[in-house]
């Protein structure tokens, strides 16, 4: 049950740490954009 | 509409996820040979059969940039091959995890784990190329080059445990007579693939709106830069 249980634990979180970054990046380039056009 | 379609989207993918798992814990059999290990089986296949989806995307839109020149294809393509990656790794990793307590060794160098490893190398390589070519015409054209032949190894790992004598065990889909897997193990299986499937999508549509706006982001700060510059001019 053990290696079974890793297995899914690495896909969770490699599956996870992955959408968190995206999340991550997607917010910092939103706020880099909203800031530039208000300076426009 | 796109934002109607993700949220449908996300909700299929829940719902398959959460079937997906239930029927994993309380409706396969637990296999006589192997035991319950070999329920890794309904995650490595699926995240195995969606990289060679991503990679066929990377392919096609490779492809289609070479034809085109057209950034939409270049950015779809390097969406595809990141989460294709990251599904090649998964594969790499969960493969040593149900190998290590059935074969009673993590690795061997047979035929399908090697063109595995030998895939990832060719999309991390595709990857990291991305990185290290400033110009986005040479690298959208070099990238494209790599993405359109580096598909030639898809084909081979798909049927290296066709045409070669493999420790990896041999088909059990598609695999012709003899092969073939109990009904519920079955269902399960497509149930885990349309999960796993809705997730590269989700993932792959999220990475590729974040290209959209880092091209937008580009061209503000390219903006920026031109004001600047014609400010100080005058």
């Amino acid at each position: 049950m053990s290696w079974l249980l890793t297995a899914y634990a690495v896909v969770a979180i490699a599956v996870g740490g992955y959408a968190l970054r995206l999340a991550r990046v997607k917010r910092a380039l939103v706020s880099e954009i909203d800031a530039a056009t208000r300076r426009r | 509409m796109a934002r109607r379609f993700g949220m449908v989207l996300d909700a299929a993918l829940l719902v398959a996820m959460a079937a997906g798992f239930g029927m994993i814990f309380f409706y396969a059999p637990i296999e006589s040979e192997m035991g319950i290990v070999q329920k890794i089986f309904y995650v490595h296949v699926p995240l195995a059969w969606n990289a060679f989806l991503g990679f066929a995307i990377v392919f096609f839109a490779s492809f289609r940039y070479l034809a085109t020149r057209d950034p939409k294809w270049d950015a779809r393509a390097l969406a595809a091959a990141e989460v294709g990656v990251l599904f090649t790794t998964l594969v790499l990793i969960t493969g040593p995890i149900w190998a290590k307590p059935v074969w009673g060794i993590w690795w061997t160098w047979d035929a399908r784990l090697t063109l595995t490893l030998v895939l990832w190398l060719i999309y991390v390589g595709y990857l990291m190329l991305r990185r290290y070519v400033d110009s986005p015409e040479r690298r959208a054209v070099l990238s494209a080059v790599v993405g359109v032949t580096g598909f030639i190894d898809v084909p081979l790992v798909y049927f290296a445990i066709r045409w070669w004598r493999t420790q990896h065990p041999q088909p059990v889909i598609a695999g012709g007579e003899g092969s073939g897997l109990d009904p519920r193990m079955a269902s399960t299986l497509w149930v885990c693939v349309a999960a796993l499937t809705l997730l590269f999508i989700a993932l792959y549509r999220r990475r590729l709106a974040i290209e959209a706006l880092r091209a937008r982001a580009d061209a503000l700060r390219e903006e920026a830069d031109a004001a600047r510059a014609e400010g100080a001019r005058s």
